[in-house]
């Protein structure tokens, strides 16, 4: 508890500082320094607990490779070793939140980033996360060319420990992206355990496995156990800085088969997944009563590439008359099934990351509309020359467009947006484009989108916290690396690099808005939606789900504050403090006296909630199967006797 | 003449299983030809919504992107067809001439085919077809020449010993008496003698070619968007049918992939007894 | 004679092994994509990272060089990283999921042969018998019918109606066990289903082969003879077993060499963590280490299988002691 109340108060005393700081001269320093960043404190999210106890499970699809953070890459290993570290910031539903660190602050000329942290966190060990670990890890990360987030570290010279609780960390040059792209991913790790480690093994380190006794961290959880292919074990860390989790255990299920997740889901054996199903499995779960769906956006956009290099697809009109023709709400509705948000023309969406930065305006520049497609297609000459209802070229060139798709065994979302895309084009009013649809195997198909071998094609691409990744996807190559479309524009192309030089917030969110509304109208890509993966956790044995509309279940405010049901409380929270408004009632004293963390089900319950017993077909026996078995059988026996009338 | 039309009537009429397999493939045969009549949609087109349970416009519902189940069965005993036939047929002639010319010549080219036959045999059939799939990429020509690559040897095998016994007969020695060149020996008077045999071995690795491409496709090593039955079972667990309780999705390819291997082995084992006289004996 | 055929046979077995090696290495190299690239899109790598794992893994060096490495790497035991499953080695990783393929394949290495042979044996005694048609026609149906979807249709049966076998994975997951029993309890009852199916659908070669060789046997003169001096049949079915029964332990020995690479269909329908349903993974991810070791392994059982089995036959049976076959 009184850890829980430091947490609440220090942020406050800290922002006090901070305000005081800019103030009192003796700080003139910094004073004169031209910027000081702005986040959002945890205060914001935390409620207080309502149950201490219990064990919460999380499935995840596949098995952890690597606990060493250094070069972990993939979700499934940076969750489970999320829960044990601690980052200076977090970005929680889009915007910056302050964790360790407490300020942040540019030098005159952005060389020199100056960031304060917080005093007393301790890692699991005992010892006191001081700045020399912040510089440590930064050093690795920006010195090393493993480290899985180098890449976001290239622009950094060297990090120092100024004193216990102030970092300095020196660019080679200025770097706008690094405060949103850097430190909301990077996980402080104690210098007394690695430094040791990485004096032994140097390079090496990268295919190093941490020992269970070396997997120490300033986070809510400590690690316990990692079963290869079965579960990740962790307990609460009962002195988190913070205040700690509500919950006792956490368990990391995993589950590489989708079916048999599903089965466990149903049957309450895991609380939540970690990964979005099918959309048409998550219809069906619906449908389960203690069940809800957390569609979660991804941060990425999906859209419809164009090669810009090749006819017609180098006329932007051309392209403009495309994503004009393109229904993006049938999409959506019919594809997703409701799963996920219409795509902005201007790529960059209103959630998430990009929230900041998305200009609406570009939505009412271009839209569904098949008319002005028809229009556009007239104006430039493309229209239907020999009457076989096909639109040709200015000079009666036939005119297909080919659409590549990954297989639908692979990925059935894009195999019939792909279909529907060649359906668009073809009821453009007044002569439709001819388009051909070509699946192949995805891992044969990247490769060939990537070198420019294929003339449209369909692709979800990630961005970064940082506005500034438009450059990597819309920069002429090769400055743009992902820039697949080939596209350039020379306009475009010097607003991209005063985006990633400038670090005047009003003249770049100018530039962002700019971009946009020219990516709308030249198309190098249709952006078609934005996929959120739905998500399905139970609502009857944990409360206090945080949830918001990019964040995944397993947020930093879910493992913090996730309360068992008071009914299902072995300790329920007693403190006449400002506590939940639900009054403890003397009955539940008489909750289970077993200890719910050991069972693998849930316990069994005194409220009424009903046992999850399924609604749809897939409950209860489906007698037509019995019905055809028996024809079957009936089939079979009389092949039989048939051949045997003839002995 | 006479003599073939008294072991098709033998095969055919008299025998039930060889009757039995021919009704069943004749089935799928008609069923393949007339598709285009009984298939109600066109199976690449997106008709309805995806995952519609069985209902009066789709008898099997619809698949994953929303194209009709039914109609895809339909098509897919084309290419079921086209498989169990093409593969062992590829197979029997690689192996068949290989086979006369070992049997028949001898010498080094015997050691040569032998050999051959023995590796071949000796590899381990199925790891490899699979990562021969996966290497000469999702096609269905290419799943046909990787199971004739592996069918070869049985057949080189089986007419080799058959050639060994025929060569030393005496109408062998006669035409080679007269004059006659090795080549048109083993293909004028060796050729017919294991014709009727190397027949009956098609249609019995009709059914091993069937399983194996819809296995292929099962595993998503098969071509993506033919519309095989290997390749609806594959979506349907791919798309979860069982979870959401489409059973129909995923029975009726299945039970058609064993019907037809049924209706494959039936005919082969009828023929074979006919064919084979050692078998003939012990089968009664 | 034995001599002749024991070299001849390791001869072929050295051809065998020098032509899984050269595939080995091309067949993997020769797949399209690029693993690096593959693995910077699942996890939107940097760009810069990407350039180091292509450095790490030779994809950059020429053919030659990685075929060096190859060699050396084979002989070494040093069979790399799994490019899926970074930084794990695939030595690591193959030893891990062993065990769950050695488990199911070997119980399965039982239970199809009992079942196959005792339906076979029953139905060549009684040859001629309506018992002896039924078997033989049923095991030609199920001769035919693709494991997996009778796999599918169980899972749905027992695994989503009733509910009573899980429909995948080699242990409940999540599980922590308070005892050993309970442990084997759970792996038993995952292993129910897939045992069941493949017992199912694979006994029926078994039986065709142990019925026909059963009727050959029985139809020598030496059984007549037997049984025209009235021996008991309870001896004479012993003496027909002793033969007949050599047919179908050959095709077991055979089998015991496929326990590897039989398992992939199986493994991968019920995402059983074995050998088998790490290379269908691997083919997926072109993990070309993976691929190359599990293959590499899959031909050696297989060719010493092989072997095994033409030394029982010379061994066994005094009519192959040995004219060299056809």
């Amino acid at each position: 508890m009184r850890s829980l109340k430091a947490g609440l108060i220090l942020p406050a005393l800290i922002l006090l500082l901070l305000a005081f700081s800019v103030i009192y001269p003796a700080w003139g320093q910094q004073a004169k320094a031209s910027s000081a960043i702005t986040a959002n404190t945890y205060d914001k999210y935390l409620k207080p607990c309502s149950c201490y106890g219990g064990t919460l499970k999380l499935a995840m699809p596949s098995a952890v490779t690597t606990l060493n953070w250094w070069v972990a890459g993939t979700d499934w290993d940076l969750i489970p070793l999320e829960m044990i570290y601690d980052r200076p910031l977090r970005i929680i539903n889009g915007s910056p939140t302050w964790e360790v660190a407490t300020s942040l602050e540019y030098s005159e000329d952005y060389k020199v980033l100056t960031m304060k942290i917080r005093e007393g966190i301790k890692f699991h060990d005992g010892v006191e996360l001081t700045a020399e670990d912040v510089a440590f890890t930064i050093n690795v990360l920006a010195n090393r060319s493993w480290p899985y987030y180098h890449g976001y570290f290239t622009s950094v010279d060297r990090a120092e420990a100024v004193d216990k609780y102030t970092v300095k960390i020196y660019f080679k040059n200025p770097d706008a992206g690094f405060i949103l792209n850097a430190l909301p991913v990077m996980n402080i790790m104690p210098k007394h355990i690695w430094e040791p480690l990485l004096q032994t093994y140097g390079d090496q380190l990268a295919k190093y496995s941490p020992k269970p006794e070396e997997l120490v961290g300033s986070g809510p959880f400590k690690f316990v156990e990692h079963v290869s292919g079965q579960y990740v074990r962790f307990v609460a860390n009962k002195d988190y800085w913070m205040g700690r989790p509500c919950i006792d255990e956490l368990i990391l299920v995993i589950i590489t088969d989708a079916n048999v997740a599903v089965l466990a889901i149903q049957n309450g054996e895991v609380d939540a997944f970690l990964w979005g199903v099918d959309p048409a499995v998550a219809k069906t779960l619906e449908t389960y009563p203690n069940i809800k769906i957390h569609a979660r956006l991804s941060e990425s956009f999906r859209h419809w590439g164009l090669l810009t290099t090749v006819w017609p697809l180098n006329i932007s009109k051309f392209r403009l008359a495309l994503s004009y023709a393109v229904d993006r709400e049938v999409l959506v509705n019919d594809v997703l099934l409701g799963y996920g948000m219409v795509g902005s023309p201007g790529v960059v969406g209103p959630f998430g990351y990009c929230a900041p930065w998305y200009n609406p305006n570009v939505e009412k520049l271009v839209y569904y509309d098949p008319k002005k497609a028809a229009q556009i297609l007239d104006e430039i000459g493309f229209t239907d020359k020999n009457g076989d209802g096909w639109r040709d070229g200015p000079r009666g060139e036939p005119v297909v467009i080919e659409i590549y798709s990954p297989t639908p065994g692979y990925d059935p979302v894009r195999a019939r947006v792909a279909e529907l895309l060649k359906e668009f084009l073809a009821n453009i009013p007044g002569g439709g484009i001819k388009a051909e649809v070509y699946y192949y195997e995805w891992a044969t198909l990247w490769p060939m989108i990537r070198e420019g071998k294929v003339m449209t094609w369909l692709l979800g691409s990630g961005w970064s916290a940082d506005i500034s990744w438009l450059y990597t996807r819309f920069h002429c190559p090769p400055g743009g690396s992902s820039n697949w479309a080939k596209y350039c524009n020379p306009e475009v192309d010097k607003m991209l690099e005063e985006l990633r030089s400038s670090f005047n917030e009003t003249r770049r969110k100018e530039l962002a808005w700019k971009i946009q509304e020219i990516l709308a109208l030249e198309a190098p890509v249709v952006n078609l939606y934005y996929q959120a993966f739905p998500t399905p956790y139970r609502t009857d044995k944990f409360e206090n789900w945080f949830i918001t509309p990019s964040d995944t279940l397993s947020n930093r405010i879910n493992m913090l504050r996730l309360s068992l049901k008071s009914s299902l409380c072995p300790t329920p929270i007693t403190t006449p403090k400002p506590t939940p408004t639900t009054t403890p009632s003397p009955t539940t004293s008489a909750a289970p006296t077993t200890q719910p963390t050991t069972s693998p089900t849930p316990p069994p319950t005194p409220s009424s909630t009903p046992s999850p017993t399924p609604t749809t077909s897939v409950g209860g026996p489906d007698y037509t199967l019995a019905v055809v078995a028996a024809v079957l059988v009936v089939v079979v026996v009389a092949i039989v006797l048939l051949v045997l009338r003839r002995r | 003449m006479v003599s073939i039309l008294r072991d098709l009537r033998y095969i055919l009429i008299e025998n039930r299983m060889g009757l039995i397999g021919f009704a069943i493939i004749m089935f799928f045969t008609l069923i393949a030809i007339f598709a285009d009549i009984i298939a109600p949609y066109n199976p690449y087109e997106l008709v309805g919504p995806p995952y519609t349970p069985p209902n009066e416009r789709f008898i099997l519902g619809t698949n994953d992107i929303g194209q009709d189940i039914f109609s895809e069965f339909i098509y897919g005993s084309r290419i079921s067809l086209y498989v169990g036939f093409t593969a062992p047929i590829l197979s029997s002639i690689i192996g068949t001439i290989l086979g006369i010319i070992a049997g028949y010549l001898g010498g080094y080219i015997d050691e040569l085919v032998v050999g051959a036959v023995d590796v071949m045999l000796a590899l381990p059939s199925l790891p490899l077809i699979i990562i021969l799939a996966a290497y000469l990429g999702p096609s269905l020509n290419n799943i046909i020449l990787v199971l004739a690559i592996f069918g070869w040897p049985g057949f080189a095998r089986m007419v080799r010993s058959q050639v060994l016994s025929l060569r030393e007969r005496a109408y062998v020695e006669a035409a080679r008496a007269t004059g006659a060149g090795s080549f048109r020996i083993m293909f004028r008077h060796i050729l017919p003698h294991v014709v009727p045999l190397v027949i009956a071995n098609i249609v019995l690795s009709a059914t091993s070619a069937i399983l194996t491409e819809a296995g292929l496709s099962f595993l998503g090593l098969g071509d993506p968007i033919a519309k095989s039955w290997g390749q609806i079972l594959r979506r349907a667990q791919v798309g979860h049918a069982l979870h959401q309780g489409l059973w129909l999705w995923v029975f009726t390819p299945g039970l058609a992939i064993a019907l037809l291997g049924t209706g494959f082995t039936l005919l082969g084992v009828a023929i074979e007894e006919k064919v084979n006289p050692r078998l003939k004996h012990s089968r009664r | 004679m034995l001599r002749y055929f024991l070299l001849s046979r390791a001869i072929r077995m050295l051809a065998v092994f020098f032509i899984i090696i050269i595939l080995n290495f091309i067949l993997p190299r020769a797949m399209p994509g690029n693993p690096a690239s593959i693995l910077a899109n699942e996890y939107n790598l940097p760009p810069e990272t990407v350039k180091i794992l292509v450095s790490l893994w030779k994809l950059d060096r020429p053919l030659h060089e990685q075929f060096v490495a190859y060699i050396e790497s084979l002989f070494t035991g040093q069979w790399g990283y799994s490019y899926k499953y970074y930084p794990r080695t695939v030595y690591e990783l193959v030893m891990e999921r062993l065990p769950w393929t050695l488990l199911l394949q070997g119980v399965t290495s039982i239970t199809v042969p009992a079942f196959g042979m005792l339906m076979g044996i029953l139905a060549g005694w009684r040859r001629g018998t309506k018992y002896d048609v039924a078997v033989t026609i049923s095991a030609i149906i199920v001769y035919a019918i693709p494991y997996y979807w009778l796999a599918l249709m169980f899972q749905y049966v027992f695994g989503y109606q009733l509910r009573i076998f899980p429909i995948a994975h080699a242990l409940t997951p999540g599980a922590s066990y308070s005892n050993f029993l309970e442990y084997v309890a759970d792996v038993l009852w995952h292993l129910t289903l897939p045992v069941l199916v493949v017992t199912l659908t694979a006994y029926a070669s078994y039986t065709l082969v142990t019925r026909n060789s059963m009727v050959d046997i029985l139809e020598e003169d030496f059984m007549f003879v037997a049984r025209a001096k009235g021996l008991p049949e309870r001896t004479l079915m012993k003496h027909a077993l002793r033969n007949a029964l050599l047919p179908p332990l050959t095709m077991l020995a055979i089998r015991l060499g496929h326990i590897v690479g039989g398992a992939v269909i199986t493994e991968t329908v019920f995402s059983y963590p074995g050998v088998g349903y790490l290379i269908y993974e691997s083919i997926m991810f072109k993990d070309y280490p993976v691929l190359n070791a599990a293959f590499f392994m899959l031909s050696i059982t297989v060719i010493v299988a092989n072997f095994a089995a033409d030394l029982l036959y010379a061994v066994v049976d005094p009519r192959i002691r040995y004219v060299r076959r056809g």
